[in-house]
């Protein structure tokens, strides 16, 4: 609809004329929905996403009125959700890799899934297996969501420097990871964890 | 290829969410929110109940902006909403106040409104004869119209007129506009009136059984009557989805309703072309001679000659001229790290000449009271910032959001609006600059005669011998051509005032003219535009159907600003669009 109305403005007008909430919904639930699709498939997405916006309508009296843009505060919902799901998201991590299918992707009907021949992705999502949840939620925000560091901060409730550590902390367990996988197919000694890299 | 790259690749561009699956998830969230209604019951009634200013002419034109811009901000446009019986605090939500209806076959009903009178609930303008009937029974003349998608009345068919409404306040036209919910009229007494918002003061009616708009036939003069147009909108991928309404209010005979193209650049960022950079043309309509163009002002001062004197004089003792005026700015804005002036108040907006400058549109509305004597009280709400990309915004945002830092509490009485905006709030004394005309005193002293006219804002007299006009690119005929548009834009000038000004515009060479081009608030009119020195360029919008200046436009057009600049040849720099203006009895206080 109207482009130009704040998202704060709509969600404090909400909390007087609850039905101007539909618009958050309308102009989000796709986002939202891809970001959790991404992570743990179609199914869980749909619940997932559905619950987000249910929640965020109870929560809208809280809403800070100085974020005009509600994604943060969305994918923070979205976020809390995952958390349950986390030894879910990493069981499929760990099968991508060791199969090479892709579980999120086999679970589309229709989309034939393929066996993934890039061995350095397949090191990238056992890497993923073993990120931290909490580092892993900063990650992909950024990655998959494409939030700013500001605005992660606001979705986690952590102090940007936070947000700044975790993903750094993230970044270096991949490339070590994926680094790792390099030199060993070179035949190299592989370091230990906690080792010099 | 760095990890960060290589884990974007990763399940990217799987299918959306299935449509039924997006179904089912908002008609849970509807079911939510209807829940949540039947649990809160009524709305609690903020503090909206003060005695109303006398007069407000509402300028705001068509494409539904009006909506846009008093959404969700209990600043004066909502107010006078509200008191019109408008029935929600959010205008930006209003008319999204029913989602889904068992109601979709009934075009309109007819219901007793609690209170006296009747409420007209306007599901869709399909049955335009059928709503005529039911308007002319409760004592209202109208013409209703529905038009396809996409089209609008071509204006004017009407002579635009102004009645009073029950609530106190007056009703010009406004728009409304949304998603499935009906629009409703209500009709009846000032008395009804006052029992159905005591009512709803008291709890016992809700918000959304308010009507958007009441309306008194005693109000009415027999020669008035109401103009109701609408069309559907497209939203959320339903090409009908929705639908916009006007209501106005006309003097005299109404002609048939003639479909035309709505603008199609209606609601999108001011200056903004669909390619993301600024997109305007100063430069003129090169085909119109200057006979033309001295014809097209010859007719509209004509036009505001005939003009309904709808403000006819300066605010009494204890009275304020009111005027809101939406300014958008093109300004520079600095990466951290470069920010000017002190520690303790960084400066990150800055003239965009600076080198390091980035551009954003800054968007504030400006609403100054004005007393008798002429000091103000002014205050402007900061709106969404504009960015020229997306890319751009989000450097600024990675940047730390800084925003444009001149609401410094130490200048300024600092704070946030209702919808969480920042204020500022200052009194000003009547200090105003040479080339301004505007001082009231000042303008009731004017001649009225057009030359008499133009040398008056040039400061000169008239010694026998004739003072040709100087060309509008002049220095001294651009200034002409600005001091007679400044008093055009007055609130208060008078229809022969007017009048002058457009007939002594008329006179000077070198102004160029557009037509049909449209405002920051998305309004359409015809322009004046000229060039002046250094590739800098103005353009006024006018309405000219009533003859009401909409928007002033500064622009860059071309070298050597452009290079200094930085910035693309036909950027707009500054607009200001006239909002609102008219008579109140109070400053802020009494408009709270």
């Amino acid at each position: 609809m109207d482009h130009l109305t704040l998202d704060s403005d709509a969600i404090s007008a909400s909390t007087r004329a609850p039905a101007g909430f539909a618009t958050i919904f309308d102009r989000h639930f796709d986002a939202v929905h891809a970001y959790l699709q991404r992570r743990v498939g179609p199914d869980l997405a749909d619940e997932l996403s559905a619950q987000t916006f249910l929640v965020a309508f109870d929560m809208r009296g809280g809403y800070d009125p100085a974020q005009p843009d509600a994604r943060p505060w969305l994918f923070g919902i979205a976020t809390n959700l995952l958390r349950r799901h986390h030894r879910n998201e990493v069981r499929q991590f760990r099968a991508y890799a060791r199969s090479a299918v892709d579980p999120v992707l086999d679970a589309f009907d229709g989309v034939e899934a393929r066996l993934d021949a890039s061995k350095m992705r397949r090191e990238l999502v056992d890497a993923l297996a073993d990120v931290p949840a909490e580092e892993l939620d900063a990650l992909l925000l950024y990655a998959w969501a494409e939030l700013s560091y500001p605005e992660i901060a606001c979705a986690l409730e952590i102090p940007t420097g936070t947000v700044r550590s975790r993903l750094s902390r993230a970044r270096g367990r991949i490339r070590a990871a994926l680094d790792a996988g390099q030199l060993s197919a070179l035949g190299q000694p592989v370091p230990e964890e906690g080792g010099s890299l | 290829m760095n990890e960060i790259d290589l884990l974007r690749e990763l399940r990217a561009d799987l299918p959306g969410p299935r449509a039924e699956r997006r179904a089912s998830a908002r008609g849970a969230l509807v079911a939510r929110i209807e829940h949540s209604r039947l649990r809160r019951g009524p709305a609690g009634f903020p503090a909206w109940r003060r005695p109303r200013p006398r007069l407000l002419v509402d300028a705001v034109g068509p494409g539904g902006q009006r909506r846009q811009l008093i959404a969700g901000r209990r600043g004066r446009g909502t107010r006078l909403a509200l008191g019109a019986g408008i029935a929600l605090a959010a205008i930006a939500t209003a008319l999204i106040v029913s989602a889904g209806s068992d109601k979709d076959s009934m075009a309109f009903a007819v219901e007793p409104r609690p209170g006296g009178g009747v409420t007209i609930k306007i599901y869709s303008l399909e049955d335009a004869s059928g709503l005529e009937g039911a308007l002319a029974e409760a004592g209202i003349r109208s013409q209703v119209t529905w038009l396809p998608v996409g089209k609008v009345c071509r204006e004017p068919h009407y002579k635009p007129s102004i009645a009073h409404l029950p609530g106190g306040g007056t009703i010009s036209w406004m728009t409304m506009g949304g998603p499935g919910g009906p629009m409703t009229i209500a009709v009846g007494s000032a008395k009804h009136w006052r029992e159905s918002f005591g009512k709803h003061r008291r709890g016992e009616i809700s918000d959304h059984e308010l009507a958007n708009v009441n309306l008194d036939p005693a109000a009415f003069r027999p020669s008035q009557s109401v103009v109701i147009s609408g069309a559907p909108t497209p939203f959320n991928g339903d090409p009908e989805g929705g639908s916009i309404a006007s209501l106005g209010v006309a003097e005299g005979p109404v002609a048939p309703c003639e479909p035309v193209p709505a603008l199609p650049s209606g609601g999108r960022p001011f200056g903004l072309s669909p390619g993301g950079g600024p997109g305007y043309s100063p430069r003129g309509d090169k085909a119109l001679t200057r006979t033309a163009i001295a014809a097209e002002l010859h007719r509209t001062a004509a036009v505001a000659r005939a003009s309904d004197a709808s403000v006819d004089g300066p605010p009494g003792p204890g009275e304020f001229l009111y005027t809101k005026t939406k300014v958008v700015q093109l300004q520079g804005w600095l990466p951290r790290g470069h920010a000017r002036g002190s520690k303790a108040h960084p400066r990150y907006f800055v003239p965009t000449s600076d080198p390091s400058a980035r551009f954003a549109l800054v968007p504030t509305v400006k609403e100054v009271w004005t007393a008798p004597d002429g000091t103000t009280r002014e205050r402007e709400t900061l709106g969404r910032i504009v960015f020229l990309s997306g890319a751009e915004q989000k450097r600024w945002e990675e940047a730390g959001s800084q925003p444009p830092s001149e609401y410094e509490p130490s200048e300024h009485d600092v704070s946030r609006d209702s919808s969480g905006r920042p204020v500022k709030d200052y009194a000003a004394k009547a200090i105003r600059g040479r080339r301004e005309f505007s001082y009231m005193s000042r303008l009731f002293q004017l001649p009225t005669e057009p030359e008499a006219l133009r040398l008056a804002v040039e400061h000169r007299r008239s010694s026998g011998a004739p003072l040709d006009p100087s060309p509008a690119s002049s220095q001294r005929g651009g200034a002409t051509v600005e001091g007679l548009l400044e008093i055009l834009a007055e609130p208060l000038a008078s229809p022969p005032l007017r009048a002058a000004a457009f007939a002594a515009l008329a006179e000077i060479p070198g102004i160029g003219f557009e037509r049909d081009v449209a405002d920051a608030v998305g309004r359409r009119g015809d322009a004046i535009a000229w060039g002046r020195e250094r590739g800098f360029g103005r353009r006024w919008i006018f309405d000219p159907r009533t003859s009401r200046i909409l928007a002033q436009a500064e622009m860059i057009f071309g070298p050597p600003s452009t290079a200094e600049n930085g910035v693309p040849p036909d950027t707009v720099f500054r607009e200001s669009a006239y909002l609102q203006s008219g008579i109140v009895d109070s400053t802020h206080e009494g408009l709270e």
